[in-house]
């Protein structure tokens, strides 16, 4: 479908505004926007890469942050306020998607154990679709672990492996130094291969 | 999954107070290093195995997290985007943003179903969920009390959070009275730990959507009976005042084939009771594909005429598969809503009566002061509307009503009788689009401008009108040459273009005012066909030019083959009235691109004076198309245009001589002439417009062709390496000499065809002929000449240092750019031909021997190339209208070997012959080649052809040393479409006036 973009910007404008001088728990009531709009993009993204379907989270988080804040001339208190909404949403576009494709095929330890093999040795296109969808769905379930643990290694991985932030723009989101995102982030997938990894210890 | 089915893992969470103890130790052991670290960690796990074991493995892990390790080292996704694929962009509801599915996991959904258990434990026991949906999920229940199976709707949490629980249930208790055999009863209703409820009859069956999905279109029959039934069920439901507001076919349950409208009033319920918060977050609630223009524009007063409205979209999309207005996302979809006319069903389904296209036309009117007075009567427009076509009118005729009826009423600008309706004929588009112009000027102010570039709709060689359908809501254009060049129609709110059926090879489609018929051009040269639905109904003798002509669908206005002048022609009977003849004691050559205007009576066309190349430019003028006027005579207007595009309100709107503007000047029909000086409407920096039309929603749409491209150095993945800038025009046929230093190409300039030659080292062009007339260039294997194409002529060649004039190779009228044998002695080259298109030939570049054609198998072949070694003769073989590339022994005998596989076309030989490069669908393509029993060894795609292609000649080279190819690119055309741009530009027009 060819998006009469402009259209849509100025629909979304007066949601932005709404929010813009509330509450910062209103932020999530623009949780929805930015969830369509993650998922527009990287539609729209897929298809203009008619061959080898590659999607570029990263790109896609961008496009969304200029065409909701930038353009529709909102004042976000600071961009890396709409990327920590951005790569929460962006995780929710993707596992929303694993789960459409998981038909509850594994229970927990085999399908972590696959998560494992495929977060650690990359992506081939050989891979199946239920087998990417299981190891998001048992990633998803891990950093649900870790966010109860540690709320902001969690968000580190959000920013870095679902949006595919930078350690700048991720420090940026959080509001932390570059640094602590990069020990942070260090940290965080050790302790998610940890939690995959499913061998009794 | 919780916490706990994790303990067996060494990975088993801790809470936070634990886990942040556990990091400082594995943060200060990463510290250490050697044995101070084991010491460390042996002493901080105060001999507990699995803790020591647990903090080592971080450890070690965060090392690694350094630097190669693979684990998360690259984001989601690349993991991810299969699954994305072949999915919808959008969740399972498609409603606007309040309804944005937030799905929860798994443990969510359960925690959900558990909440509700226990709160509703005294009179329902709840069995499982039954669906979900945007706004609220479904579960099955035992209704204890009355032993008797129900749905459980449960708003989703956060919608509850957000309703004032007491004015939902009130609002909703209303709906409760409604007892209609068609409407869904409420059982019961409440608030329980703060979920919002309530409960309906079990249901057997299937939704309406479901059914849609499994079979796209229903019988008409049925489509009518399930909305007569609805419009019962809404009458009724109307009558005790209340209004559904959200008619879709997801609330229409079917019970052994009858239909029970569900969730009555919860739109409303929702609303009233959330509205004021829900509007402070700039959502709304609704569902875009049915919601009423009012409700979208978010009316506070709705009627019953809104309910009707949504159930003529659901029948739309009974009839069709789809609703009237659909996009990719809400907003756009309410933004058509609210704007655009719906297209006739009939354009797609003819087996729909034409009552009922007018009964669906009135039920889709914007305003609901047009619409039927409730929803009885559109019940009865559905079921006994044939009795209302007025006496006389056979249903054929009647067919074309709904066309023009509809919008002509709803504005009132002027009565007329059913007759004349009929008659309107070509000026029914200028009267819509006035219509439609009033309509929005209404609402103020007008809706933004949207531009919707389409780049590369058209095939570059083939010069074909791209135009919309009557109501904007399509294009059509000719299709590219690989797939046979077949009119293609592409909606705008789709991806893809569609192929109609019969109408391969076709150019300058014209689609009749009523959408429903098409006009095109065939193949055969010299020859007209008129075809209706794709089914060649009539032949005529004569012919015009792609995309010039003026139809109504009835009669085409358009400029005679053999006068020159405008003629109109009856599509029915071939009748010929001359309107127009160019007066050649004033320069004049022919009268092309007209305008048919102002009810019929005349046509504006552009006087051409210069008689071929270039762009169509020239004096304007007007001709009356009076059947009574015996004199046949056109006044010039006075502007000089491109081409006339519309007739608005009094403005003529046209395309400016030099392409960079659409204009408008006041035209006075009556006394022939303009008034005041014309004013720019609409610029187009890039220039080069070639055509433009007006919809009758508003919308423009321009298409042009860059006069600039270049050529460019690229590598074998298609990267570019160096842009060659300096020749000015369209580039095209670029030939590398043999040694790789030069490059002979063919500019467009001026509107003139002449060869150049360009220096890579230098970066300096020198132009070789000047005749304005050369095309096709290439090389002689020395690299002293080069052989070109001056039409009609023949086959000419010049030195390339220029020292000496141009001598003829071959007098052939037909012949198009050769190959040359590399011992330079023999060429083989196209030739026109009236009964195949092109055939090919060969003969001595010195006339010792007399042409010859080489293959007699009746099929085109064209774009001959030569293998290095001179044994081979690769070409392009149309069968079918399929394109595929060949090779055979030269001079042959011996069978041709198919090289491309479903299509390729612009071969050419690699340097070393052992493969051949083409163009297939987008693809840049390499075929290895085995010997000597020549076969396709390998295929495979080098890059992806984003360069500029051509016909009937290849558009690229190879460079001579393998590195490479010298592609074209930047000459692509391009169609615009600009949403709602009429009522933008007539408030200017207005202040003009």
């Amino acid at each position: 479908m060819r998006m009469p973009e402009e259209q849509q910007q100025q629909q979304i404008t007066p949601a932005l505004r709404a929010v813009s001088d509330a509450a910062p728990e209103a932020m999530d009531r623009l949780m929805p926007l930015v969830y369509g709009e993650l998922r527009r993009i990287a539609h729209r993204q897929l298809r203009a890469e008619s061959s080898g379907h590659t999607l570029s989270t990263t790109a896609v988080v961008h496009e969304a942050y200029l065409r909701l804040a930038e353009q529709s001339r909102v004042e976000w208190a600071d961009r890396g306020q709409f990327f920590a909404l951005a790569a929460r949403a962006m995780r929710r576009v993707l596992i929303d998607y694993a789960r459409q494709h998981h038909a509850e095929r594994r229970g927990g330890p085999a399908r972590r154990a696959i998560a494992l093999e495929l977060l650690e040795h990359g992506d081939s296109a050989a891979i199946s679709i239920p087998q990417r969808a299981d190891s998001l769905l048992a990633l998803d379930e891990a950093l649900d672990e870790l966010r109860r643990m540690d709320e902001r290694l969690a968000k580190v991985v959000e920013c870095r492996f679902f949006a595919g932030l930078s350690e700048v723009e991720t420090s940026e989101a959080l509001g932390i130094s570059q640094r602590t995102v990069s020990r942070d982030w260090q940290m965080a997938r050790a302790w998610l291969h940890e939690a995959l990894r499913d061998d009794p210890g | 999954m919780t916490p706990a089915d994790a303990s067996s893992s060494g990975a088993t969470p801790l809470s936070p107070e634990r886990w942040a103890q556990l990091r400082a130790l594995v943060d200060e052991a990463l510290t250490l290093s050697g044995e101070a670290r084991h010491a460390f960690i042996d002493a901080s796990s105060g001999g507990d195995e699995a803790l020591r074991a647990r903090i080592a493995r971080l450890v070690t892990d965060c090392e690694r997290a350094d630097d190669s390790w693979g684990f998360l080292a690259q984001p989601a996704g690349a993991l991810a985007a299969p699954l994305l694929v072949g999915m919808p962009p959008f969740g399972d509801g498609f409603a606007v943003d309040a309804e944005t599915p937030l799905r929860r996991g798994r443990a969510g959904m359960a925690e959900m179903l558990e909440r509700l258990r226990t709160a509703l434990a005294d009179r329902y026991r709840v069995e499982r969920e039954l669906a979900s949906g945007g706004m609220a999920t479904v579960y099955l229940a035992r209704d204890v009390r009355h032993e008797r199976n129900v749905a459980i709707k449960v708003l989703l949490p956060e919608l509850s959070a957000m309703l004032g629980a007491e004015r939902f249930l009130s609002e909703i208790r209303t709906t409760a009275a409604l007892h209609h055999p068609n409407i869904l009863p409420l059982f019961d209703s409440g608030s329980a730990d703060g979920l919002l409820f309530y409960v309906m009859p079990l249901v057997e069956g299937e939704t309406l959507r479901a059914r849609i999905d499994r079979e796209k279109q229903l019988p008409v029959a049925d489509a009518l009976r399930i909305v007569s039934e609805v419009a019962g069920a809404l009458e009724y439901a109307h009558r005790h005042g209340v209004i559904h507001r959200d008619i879709k076919p997801e609330n229409i349950l079917l019970h052994e084939g009858r239909p029970l409208v569900a969730d009555f009033g919860i739109a409303l319920a929702v609303q009233s009771a959330g509205a004021q918060r829900l509007t402070r977050t700039g959502l709304s609630l609704g569902t875009p594909p049915y919601m009423s223009p009012e409700q979208a524009s978010g009316s506070v007063a709705i009627d019953g005429r809104s309910d009707v409205y949504s159930l003529a979209c659901v029948l739309f999309e009974l009839l069709i598969g789809d609703p009237p207005f659909t996009g990719s996302t809400p907003q756009v979809v309410i933004a058509r809503v609210l704007a655009e006319i719906p297209m006739y069903v009939r354009t797609v389904r003819p087996s729909v009566p034409p009552h009922v296209e007018a009964a669906l036309q009135r039920a889709l009117a914007k305003l609901p002061a047009d619409r039927h007075s409730s929803a009885r009567e559109f019940a009865d427009a559905l079921d006994a509307a044939a009795a209302s076509v007025p006496a006389g009118v056979s249903a054929t005729e009647s067919a074309s009503v709904p066309a023009a009826t509809p919008v002509v009423e709803r504005v009132g600008t002027r009565s007329r009788s059913f007759g004349s309706r009929l008659a309107v004929g070509a000026a029914a588009i200028v009267g819509l689009a006035a219509a439609t112009w009033l309509i929005v000027r209404k609402a103020e102010p007008p809706a933004d401008i949207v531009v919707i570039p389409f780049p590369n709709l058209v095939d570059q060689a083939v010069f074909s009108a791209v135009t919309f359908t009557p109501n904007g809501r399509a294009l059509l254009y000719t299709g590219t040459s690989e797939a046979g060049r077949p009119i293609m129609l592409l909606p705008l709110d789709q991806l893809s273009a569609r192929p109609l059926r019969g109408t391969q090879g076709g150019g300058g489609p014209h689609v009749a005012p009523d959408g429903a018929t098409l006009l095109f051009q065939s193949p055969g040269i010299g020859r007209t066909t008129i075809s209706m639905d794709g089914v060649v109904a009539t032949k005529g003798a004569g012919g015009w030019r792609y995309g010039n002509g003026a139809w109504d669908g009835a009669n085409v206005v358009t400029e005679d083959a053999a006068t020159r002048g405008q003629v109109r022609r009856s599509t029915a009977t071939g009748a010929v009235v001359a309107l127009s003849k160019p007066d050649t004691a004033r320069g004049e050559v022919s009268h092309e691109a007209p305008l048919v205007l102002g009810d019929r009576r005349v046509v504006v066309f552009t006087v051409n004076r210069h008689g071929g190349r270039g762009a169509l430019a020239g004096p304007l003028a007007i001709a009356s198309l009076d059947p009574g006027a015996s004199l046949r005579r056109h006044v010039l207007l006075g502007v000089d245009a491109r081409r006339a595009v519309a007739y608005v309100d009094g403005w003529l709107l046209f395309i400016s001589v030099d392409g960079l503007a659409i204009m408008a000047v006041r035209l006075d029909i009556n006394h022939e002439r303009t008034v005041g000086n014309p004013i720019a409407v609409q610029a187009v920096p890039a220039g080069d417009l070639q055509t433009a039309a007006l919809a009758d929603n508003g919308s423009l749409l321009y298409f042009r062709r860059p006069n600039t491209s270049f050529p460019v150095l690229v590598d074998t993945t298609g990267a570019v390496r160096a842009t060659l800038t300096g020749v000015t025009g369209p580039i095209m046929n670029p030939r590398l000499s043999p040694d790789g230093a030069r490059v002979a190409m063919q500019s467009d300039a001026n509107g003139g065809h002449d060869v150049w030659l360009y220096d890579i080292a230098t970066r300096t062009p020198r132009r070789l002929t000047s005749t304005g007339s050369a095309i096709h260039p290439t090389w002689t294997p020395d690299g002293r000449r080069v052989v070109f194409v001056t039409p009609p002529q023949g086959l000419q060649s010049l030195p390339a240092d220029g020292s000496a004039p141009a001598e003829s190779v071959l007098g052939s009228r037909r012949a198009l750019g050769p190959t040359v044998a590399p011992d330079g002695k023999a060429i083989v080259f196209p030739r026109v031909s009236p009964t195949v298109g092109y055939e090919l030939w060969s003969a001595s570049i010195d006339g010792g021997d007399a042409p010859r054609k080489l293959i007699d198998d009746q099929l085109a072949h064209n774009m001959p190339t030569l293998s290095p070694d001179g044994h081979w003769l690769a070409d392009v073989t149309i069968a079918r209208g399929q394109r595929d590339v060949y090779v055979r022994p030269y001079p042959g005998p011996g069978s041709a070997v198919q090289i491309s596989d479903g299509g390729g076309t612009e071969p050419a030989w690699s340097p070393d012959g052992t493969r051949i490069y083409y163009r297939a669908n987008g693809a840049f393509m390499a075929a290895g080649l085995t010997k000597p029993a020549l076969a396709v060894a390998w295929r495979r795609q080098l890059f992806k052809d984003t360069f500029d292609g051509a016909m009937p000649h290849r558009n690229y080279d190879v460079a001579p040393d393998g590195s490479g190819f010298l592609m074209i690119t930047g000459g692509k055309s391009e169609a615009v479409v600009m949403l709602n741009w009429l009522p933008n530009v007539s408030a200017r027009l207005a202040r003009e006036r």
